[in-house]
């Protein structure tokens, strides 16, 4: 099996920390997970359980403990860091917990900050891509604004933007609204989920808010055991 | 490239108080190490120049010949026999016969003035611009013709040239010479130069000048050789000089002195560079810290580790190209517009002409700055975790 056919496949995937002065930590062990292009996928757990862990495997921003692990059908279980930087800039979009825009960008450099790195885009390019998901998160009119100027819901929405600019395959999102209030946090969910659909972008979200996961086509819970399969809503 | 630049220019902006501190501490040292190179150029030179003005150009000799009142045609064949002989080469060198005269203006005006009667080529051994008109022209056989030092055409009252003075050549005889040029000498007494076959036409026979010197300026010549040569002269002019050949000029010695004190400077200079280097060191190493957050969002996003290092560094060359253009600009400014305003001796020395060393030395010391702090923050923020971007 090659995961060929999906935007993010696992198999027999281990995922454990290094410990100084004791032996690894293994958090996740035996995953098989199997995410389908235009679909989402909520990993939940306690504290502590290995969701951002996994999910900083998932982004390749750590290599695997073992078993496979593929991104729109690449294999991406090995990958050299510069070899990981230029499929994680390709292949996937990021949200983060808080934010993590640039304050001395403007929100339009923010978003088109993915297009500075990897493949060339001509200025053109770049342009009409910041402008057309800036439309599409409702911040079309904000581009020239720095994000001190912003609300959290707004900063998170230029966030969505800047996951999407690339058209990744995947966007990784880490608690993405945990730093906002219950009705700005729906707002900003459905602005990543529709975005995300309309990209055609599978989404992984990692989050502690049941109600949130819920939204999600499937959850996978790592609290519950440490082989495990994601099982759908 | 562009992409990096654009990145590294925009990043300048990311810290504008900590890069304007960087660029303070830079400028420092900087402007230390331009103004040592500029001033290395031209103040040397002023200062050269100033001592080639009193004591002759570089490898200077003198000696002095007996004076009587026969001593000048003899004098004069000494003189001749050393150019025969210095003929292939460069040498420079002239008969100086000095005298004190009284000279007397139309209106009325008198003064006592050292006269040095000249043959051969005394402004190649000494650098003494002309102020005002021209140096002596060729003997005259009606009017000779003078040049005044400064102190001279003040005492006299003379600010244009050509005019008239008297000169009792003789007892009882008034000689209408013409003063063709005001010249910058360094002398602070008055002195006049005139042509010394215009003294032996015009001046009496009897009369004794104060002394008689014989001049040579020669790099080429070792003093041994002119040594020799002289000696071969003095036989040929049947004369008998009355001191040893010795070099009078102080160019070697100035600038020995110049270059030590030269290298003070550059020590202390090179200690302001060092000093500039550790404290864009702690700025940049604090600032790396600050920016951890962005600075992994950026790998997160694609950046390769090579994308941060040239990111910090860039940053870093982009305060030092700005600093290194300020401080050629300050070095340029005080060079072509300060220096001519306030220094005495602007006219002695050769025109200022563009300080290259300055500038080079200024560029590769705002770079080397530039990098030597900012590579070990560069480091440091391309070995950040990425995973640390997960991290809220």
């Amino acid at each position: 099996m090659t995961g060929e056919s999906s935007a993010l496949r696992a198999e027999r995937l281990d995922v454990s920390v290094e410990r100084r002065g004791a032996p690894p930590l293994r958090l996740v062990s035996g995953l098989d997970l199997d995410v389908e292009a235009g679909t989402s996928l909520a990993i939940v757990g306690r504290s502590g359980s290995g969701k951002t862990t996994l999910l900083s495997v998932l982004g390749l921003m750590r290599p695997p403990s073992g078993g496979g692990l593929w991104v729109g059908g690449q294999d991406v279980s090995r990958l050299s860091q510069s070899a990981a930087a230029g499929a994680r800039n390709r292949l996937l979009g990021f949200v983060f917990q808080s934010y993590s825009l640039v304050e001395h960008l403007s929100v339009f450099d923010n978003v088109a900050m993915p297009l500075q790195y990897g493949e060339r885009t001509t200025r053109a390019e770049t342009r009409r891509r910041v402008l057309d998901q800036l439309a599409a998160v409702g911040l079309e009119a904000f581009g020239a604004r720095h994000p001190r100027s912003l609300s959290g819901g707004e900063q998170q929405r230029v966030a969505i933007a800047r996951s999407l600019v690339r058209s990744p395959r995947i966007v990784l999102a880490d608690e993405p609204t945990g730093a906002l209030d219950t009705s700005t946090a729906t707002t900003v969910m459905q602005h990543l989920r529709d975005a995300t659909t309309e990209a055609g972008s599978c989404l992984v979200v990692v989050t502690h808010d049941a109600e949130l996961a819920s939204t999600l086509d499937r959850r996978l819970d790592l609290t519950t055991a440490h082989s495990l399969q994601a099982s759908h809503r | 490239m562009i992409r990096t630049v654009t990145i590294a220019s925009k990043d300048v902006g990311a810290l504008p108080l900590r890069n304007l501190l960087t660029a303070v501490s830079m400028l420092l040292g900087v402007l230390a190490i331009a103004s040592i190179s500029a001033a290395d150029q031209l103040v040397v030179s002023a200062v050269i120049a100033q001592h080639e003005q009193a004591d002759g150009r570089e490898a200077t000799y003198e000696v002095v010949v007996p004076v009587t009142s026969s001593t000048f045609e003899s004098a004069d064949r000494l003189l001749d026999g050393v150019r025969d002989r210095l003929s292939e080469t460069s040498a420079a060198s002239a008969l100086v016969v000095n005298e004190l005269v009284m000279l007397h203006t139309a209106d009325g005006r008198s003064g006592s003035v050292a006269m040095s009667w000249i043959e051969g080529d005394l402004q190649s051994i000494y650098r003494r611009p002309v102020r005002i008109g021209a140096w002596i022209s060729a003997p005259s056989a009606t009017a000779p013709a003078v040049a005044l030092n400064d102190r001279a055409a003040s005492q006299l009252g003379i600010d244009r040239v050509p005019t008239t003075l008297q000169w009792p050549a003789s007892p009882g005889t008034m000689q209408t010479i013409v003063v063709t040029g005001i010249l910058a000498d360094g002398k602070s007494e008055p002195q006049a130069y005139g042509n010394l076959e215009d003294a032996l036409s015009f001046r009496v026979a009897s009369s004794v000048p104060t002394d008689v010197r014989l001049l040579i300026t020669t790099a080429s010549v070792p003093e041994v050789l002119l040594q020799t040569v002289l000696t071969d002269a003095a036989v040929y002019a049947n004369i008998t000089t009355s001191s040893e050949l010795h070099r009078i000029d102080t160019v070697a010695q100035t600038r020995a002195t110049v270059s030590l004190v030269g290298a003070a400077f550059l020590v202390c200079a090179l200690v302001a560079l060092s000093v500039a280097v550790v404290g864009i060191l702690n700025v940049g190493l604090a600032s790396v810290t600050e920016r951890a957050r962005e600075l992994v969002i950026r790998r997160a996003l694609g950046a390769r580790r090579r994308d941060l290092l040239a990111q910090v560094l860039g940053s870093a060359l982009a305060v030092s190209l700005t600093v290194a253009l300020v401080s050629i600009g300050v070095v340029l400014a005080a060079v072509f517009v300060v220096l001519p305003r306030v220094s005495p001796d602007a006219i002695i020395a050769d025109p200022v002409t563009m300080p290259w060393a300055a500038v080079v030395n200024g560029v590769l010391a705002a770079l080397l700055t530039g990098v030597a702090g900012s590579i070990a923050p560069a480091v440091k923020a391309c070995r950040l975790p990425v995973a640390d971007a997960l991290r809220a």
